[in-house]
Order: C-alpha cells, then sequence, then structure tokens
C-alpha cells in the first residue's frame, strides 16, 4: 500500500475496506503522524454529520393536512361542457366541409341527348342571393354559437367555483 | 420490516382510511425538512418543499409502484423539488438565504456554536448535487443503491460523489472550526 488516499481512509472508516488492506492501514496511522491526522478529520466530519437532523415547525403536520384537504376541494372542468364544445366544434367543421366542397349547382348543365327525353325544371336564383355568402354566414354564426356554449357550459362555471373557492363561500 | 410497515399503512390509505397518511408524515416529516434544508438553506423555503412534498406524495400514491421502498420514493419528490424551487430562485435573482455567509459577525458565531451550525455551513459550500448525496447518506441513512435511486444517478457515479463531498465536507469543517478558533 503505498500511498494512502482520503477514499482508501474513507472506506477504513465505512468498515468496506480488505482486511489485508485494514491490517496494513492500521500499521500505517502507528507512525504516520500526518495520515492519523486527516483520518481524524474525515471521522470527526462523520460524527458531526450523523444523525444531524432538523425539526419543522410543530404544527407541520397540521398544515399538510390543511393543504391535502383544499388541494381535493379544487375545482375541476366539467366533462359533460367539454363535450358539447367538442360536438359543436365537429359539427362545424363537418358543416363547413360540406358546405364548401358540396355546393349545389343549381343551373345544371344538362347534356343535348338527356334534355330530349327529360324536361328538367330550370331554377333560376334572383341576382342578389349569392350562395357562397350565406354558407359562410351561417358557418361564422355557427363558430359563434360554439363560443357562447363555450362561455356558458364551461368557462363560467368554472369560475364561479373557483370565485367561491377562493373566498370561502 | 420498515417498509413492510410502510406498503401496509399504504395499504389503508388507498383502501379509503386516508388519516392513516398522517402517520407517514409524522414518519418522515423530520428528513424530509431536513433534506430540503440543506439544499435550500432556509427554513422557510425548506418547511414549504417539504409540505409540498408531502402533498404530491399523497396525490400520487395510487401511482406508486412499489418497487422502491416509500422512503426512496418519497425523498425523490422531496430532492427534486427542492433543487426545482432553488432554481427558480436563483432564476428570479433571489440570493438563496445563505444563514451562514462569510460576513456573520465573530459574536454571532460565538452565540450559535452549535454542531448543526457547523454541519449547515459546511454543507452550504457544497454543490446542489453533493449537498443531497450527503444528506441522503448521513441524513436519511440510505445505501449507495438507494441514493442511486433517488437521485437517478449511476452507482458508480455515487461513489465518487460521495467520497468527494465527504473529503470537502471535512475540509470545510477543518476551515470553519479553525476560523472560530482562530476568532475566539
Amino acid at each position: 500500500m503505498e500511498k494512502i488516499s482520503d477514499e482508501i481512509l474513507l472506506e477504513y472508516l465505512d468498515g468496506t475496506l480488505e482486511a489485508r488492506e485494514t491490517e496494513l492501514l492500521r500499521n500505517r496511522l502507528q507512525n504516520d503522524v500526518v495520515l492519523k491526522v486527516r483520518l481524524e478529520e474525515l471521522k470527526q466530519a462523520d460524527q458531526y454529520l450523523n444523525g444531524v437532523i432538523d425539526n419543522p415547525s410543530p404544527r407541520f403536520a397540521d398544515i399538510v393536512w390543511t393543504k391535502i384537504s383544499e388541494a381535493s376541494k379544487a375545482p375541476t372542468f366539467r366533462l359533460n361542457g367539454f363535450l358539447i364544445v367538442i360536438a359543436s366544434m365537429l359539427t362545424v367543421i363537418a358543416g363547413s366541409y360540406f358546405m364548401t366542397d358540396g355546393i349545389v349547382e343549381l343551373n345544371l348543365k344538362i347534356p343535348a341527348t338527356v334534355s330530349e327525353y327529360v324536361t328538367v325544371p330550370q331554377i333560376e336564383l334572383p341576382e342578389g342571393i349569392n350562395l357562397k355568402m350565406i354558407s359562410q354566414v351561417l358557418l361564422y354564426g355557427l363558430s359563434f354559437l360554439i363560443l357562447l356554449i363555450l362561455d356558458k357550459a364551461i368557462l363560467k362555471p368554472y369560475f364561479r367555483k373557483r370565485k367561491a373557492f377562493i373566498t370561502g363561500s | 420490516m420498515n417498509h413492510i410497515n410502510d406498503d401496509i399503512i399504504i395499504d389503508r390509505i388507498l383502501e379509503g382510511d386516508e388519516n392513516q397518511y398522517k402517520v407517514l408524515i409524522d414518519k418522515y416529516k423530520n428528513y424530509a425538512f431536513t433534506l430540503a434544508l440543506n439544499v435550500l438553506n432556509n427554513r422557510e423555503d425548506a418547511e414549504e418543499v417539504a409540505q409540498d412534498s408531502f402533498v404530491k406524495a399523497f396525490k400520487n400514491l395510487k401511482k406508486f409502484n412499489r418497487q422502491a421502498k416509500f422512503s426512496t420514493w418519497f425523498y425523490r419528490i422531496v430532492t427534486n423539488t427542492a433543487i426545482t424551487r432553488g432554481r427558480k430562485k436563483r432564476v428570479k435573482g433571489i440570493e438563496i438565504d445563505k444563514a451562514f455567509s462569510l460576513a456573520v459577525s465573530t459574536k454571532e458565531v460565538l452565540e450559535v456554536e452549535d454542531q448543526k451550525y457547523f454541519v449547515r455551513k459546511a454543507i452550504s459550500m457544497l454543490s446542489e448535487q453533493d449537498q443531497t448525496v450527503i444528506s441522503l447518506f448521513y441524513l436519511q441513512q440510505l445505501s449507495q443503491e438507494e441514493i442511486a435511486e433517488v437521485t437517478e444517478l449511476k452507482i458508480s457515479l455515487i461513489k465518487v460523489k460521495l467520497h468527494r463531498a465527504r473529503k470537502r465536507l471535512a475540509d470545510h469543517l477543518k476551515s470553519l472550526l479553525k476560523e472560530e478558533a482562530l476568532n475566539l
């Protein structure tokens, strides 16, 4: 055992050093004052640290229990409200898809061969009516309706509960 | 045996007897507080962190999978919460209340001549991770394997850190006690 490092001294203090090395170290300690002093420093640190436990305030457990009770009473989101909003949004998305993609052309171009045998009623829309604009207005209206439902079904109840929770009423 | 008792208590809590959690609070509050105090060096913050850790542990008790001991799992919560709190304070530019700044007067040093004082001061000089490892080793009497579980570091690294931290601690204590002796 040439050089005795702090690691070896710590292992000796912990009792994890091998028997042969322990014996060698003990022999060295008898003659090496510097090594002995260093071992004492490490031992003192160990003794100082072992079992130094601090205590929290006397009301610690009560405060923890109060926090746990308050956490369990905190308002949560209403699932029903969420479902209504999601269903409305899906309706709008589906509706907008069909309205933009499947706008019915009322002025049909019937092939000449068909028109010989079939009389297709001619439906002429008044000039002022813009079907595309009507569908857009409907879409925006539905979106506005969704925001109203979001407010009534989710946001208002949540903030009402939260206010009651905070004020303690 | 200890952890078997904890498992029994947890079973009762999960079955509905939530008051049993108070047993765990009483059992671990001192250790949780001391661990947080070693990291944060501020009693108020340490107490809040320890309290929040108990609340978090209670909320997540159903998710505790029993692969580790409850104490190991819980100390991990305390450690992470304390480290996060410490970092938040540093980001906000709030000086972590170093109760043992070097500017403390001689008179105060003499008045607070106490083993805990020197230990706290010496621990505060270590890095955040070393503080945690040292606390778990000495105060919670955890094995290196358990410390590795709590800190999520490799066992080989824990051994190195522990040795290094203990050496530094010994050096800090030596210089603190020497400083105190010179000031007397």
